[in-house]
């Protein structure tokens, strides 16, 4: 299993942080039965080996993202969600038993295994996407979650040799719930560029743990937009597991009112000439919080990697709190690898400049905080296209627009 | 009377140090005046506060602009009412494209006509300035050099076509050829009635946009006002003897 934080560096092992378990209702064996009797046979058997993790372990009593206040509302067996574009693409109700063997093969500890396996236990969404290599360049495929029913969403990605997929996965959640597992195995010369939009209710707990396993001279580009949620928790796991693989991780966020976003971004360098980059921008108000977690391991044998990771945050409310947890771990001498993080509020003299421009402190506030993350909307029309990105400038302007009123 | 300023006094709000010392000075329209000081007299100073910069407190006197006192009105109502100032350094806005500020103030301003006509006017005026048009799109003065900040500063200045611009060393770091481009830019959209306040260490950029007043600056107040011909004394003579000659 691919373990989020690694905890020993050659002869030095870290005490393992201790996670405190709570219990709280949540769903059981009747929600299980039901989800059974719409699943095929592999898929039935990836429910309940993760049923039997799930109910081994109970919640973790996070400090940060606290789930205290989490209450599950009655799960549905199936979701609002709305799946378009792609080739070929099937329920995960109907895996086939290669797939179960990719899923296995793709295992990985998330956020925390407790929500990974709730989310294959208890999936009431999900697909299998599979791009072979006669596919080239498939159509970009585009996931909308909607609906007020709480969202549990299992995806299977497999992009075969040389091809180039286009994802977006976009959460409009009405629930107070919403979880998603999603794996992805890119093989040799390909390339996966992924846009995650997250604009769930004001209220929702969000989950996102993902993972991705790149191949040889394979090519990751994913960018994590999260701009609302109570408690947000999204996990991002690159294995660069062949020589000259690339992942690069874009994330942007905006906290409001009591948020609270806990993101997690890690590479881990395991094969040769292997580069990795974690750029993080946010903007908090009110009395959000985030947690920004960047963590970059290099194994032993990883020659000539290239990894970095860079995160700013804004904070526009003086009871905002904004922190960044770096953490690099290297194994190997032939590599570079850096990290840097700013926490800072708005420089009141460029407020002042474009007062004397005519603008009031507030649309002068406003420009420079959209203006902060014009180049990375820029980038993800450049890579995403203009024609898919689901309005990502209009909702972050709309969401940007609502600060003013509150601070 | 377009702006007086009278008995003006003011200290950082921060430290508490005063920074204007009883300024005096009366701008009427289409007037040109040069503020001319040692470096650290705090000519800037006097701008910002002019302009309601919230790093300085009023202790003292008033600024009348149209006969109405602005001292309690923010950057952004002074602005709107018909002040303008250009900065010495112009800050970088990542993110926010030139033509789009431009745009944004031509709103805030209620001088925003026809979006074609308007597009039109702001390449025309970047032509006449000298700032090649690409750096039109680009984010604010981030990438630009020192003279392209400057030229970025006289559109902004000629597409707001203010009642009365402070320009802070518009000619600072400007080589000859493009302090006289300037010149002759600033002098083309100078309309007839509108009046600016020169701040400058130098005499050269009075050559060509001659002032009707020059007054010498320092230590937060204004020293000694005369015509043209002052500016041509420090010039030749520096500012020791002229400051000499008051504080004797």
């Amino acid at each position: 299993m691919e373990k989020t934080l690694s905890l020993s560096h050659g002869e030095f092992r870290l005490v393992e942080p201790h996670v405190s378990r709570m219990s709280m209702p949540s769903y059981g064996e009747k929600e299980l039965e039901q989800m059974l009797q719409i699943s095929g046979k592999d898929a039935g058997e990836l429910r309940a080996s993760s049923y039997l993790e799930y109910v081994g372990r109970g919640f973790p009593k996070w400090k940060r993202a606290s789930l205290e206040s989490m209450e599950l509302p009655p799960l549905d067996t199936k979701a609002s969600v709305k799946t378009e574009g792609g080739i070929h693409f099937r329920s995960m109700n109907s895996i086939t038993g290669e797939d179960l063997s990719i899923i296995n093969r793709l295992s990985f500890e998330g956020s925390d295994r407790k929500f990974v396996s709730m989310g294959d236990a208890f999936f009431n969404s999900g697909s299998v996407i599979d791009v072979k290599r006669v596919d080239r360049t498939a159509a970009p495929v585009v996931i909308t979650v909607e609906g007020d029913t709480p969202t549990i969403m299992s995806n299977l990605f497999v992009l075969d040799k040389q091809v180039e997929l286009t994802v977006v996965i976009r959460n409009k959640t009405g629930s107070v719930f919403s979880l998603m597992n999603n794996r992805f195995f890119v093989d040799e010369g390909s390339s996966l560029n992924l846009l995650f939009i997250n604009e769930a209710d004001a209220d929702a707990f969000v989950l996102n743990n993902s993972y991705y396993l790149l191949s040889s001279n394979a090519q990751l580009n994913m960018f994590d937009v999260n701009l609302s949620g109570k408690v947000v928790v999204p996990s991002h796991v690159s294995r660069l597991n062949g020589d000259s693989a690339v992942s690069n991780n874009w994330a942007l966020y905006s906290a409001t009112g009591s948020s609270v976003f806990d993101l997690s971004y890690k590479l881990r360098h395991s094969a040769r000439n292997t580069k990795g980059a974690i750029d993080g921008i946010g903007v908090l108000g009110g009395t959000a919080r985030s947690v920004f977690r960047g963590t970059i391991d290099i194994d032993k044998g990883a020659k000539d990697s290239r990894s970095s990771e860079h995160s700013d945050a804004l904070l526009l409310s003086e009871k905002a709190v904004s922190d960044a947890i770096p953490s690099l771990s290297v194994k190997e001498n032939d590599v570079e690898a850096s990290h840097a993080a700013t926490v800072g509020s708005i420089d009141q003299d460029a407020v002042y400049y474009l007062q004397n421009r005519g603008l009031t402190q507030d649309e002068a506030e406003r420009l420079i905080v959209s203006g902060k993350f014009d180049p990375l909307i820029e980038r993800i029309k450049e890579v995403i296209g203009g024609e898919i990105d689901g309005g990502v400038r209009v909702a972050i302007i709309k969401r940007l627009g609502s600060f003013s009123c509150e601070n | 009377m377009l702006l007086v300023v009278s008995r003006l006094r003011a200290q950082n709000r921060d430290s508490g140090q005063e920074i204007l010392n009883g300024v005096d000075l009366t701008v009427r329209k289409g007037e040109i005046h040069a503020i001319m000081g040692p470096n650290g007299s705090g000519k800037s100073t006097l701008a910002n506060v002019i302009m309601g910069n919230p790093k300085y407190r009023v202790t003292d006197g008033d600024v009348l602009f149209e006969r109405e006192s602005i001292i309690n009105l923010t950057t952004d109502q002074r602005v709107k009412r018909g002040l303008f100032m250009t900065f010495q350094h112009p800050f970088e806005i990542t993110g926010v494209r030139l033509r789009s500020l431009i745009m944004a103030s031509l709103d805030a301003v209620g001088r925003r006509s026809g979006v074609s006509n308007i597009i039109k006017k702001i390449d025309e005026i970047a032509d006449h300035s000298g700032l090649e048009r690409r750096f039109l799109d680009r984010y604010v003065n981030v990438g630009f050099s020192g003279g392209e900040k400057k030229r970025s500063e006289v559109v902004q200045f000629g597409l707001l076509r203010p009642k009365l611009a402070i320009l802070d060393e518009i000619d600072s770091g400007l080589d000859v050829d493009s302090l006289r481009k300037i010149a002759d830019v600033l002098k083309l959209l100078k309309e007839e009635e509108m009046s600016l306040i020169l701040i400058t260490h130098y005499q050269r950029l009075l050559d060509y946009l001659v002032p009707d007043y020059v007054h010498v600056y320092d230590n937060g107040r204004v020293i000694r006002t005369g015509g043209p011909e002052l500016a041509m004394v420090v010039e030749k003579e520096g500012y020791s003897p002229v400051l000499e000659n008051v504080r004797g």
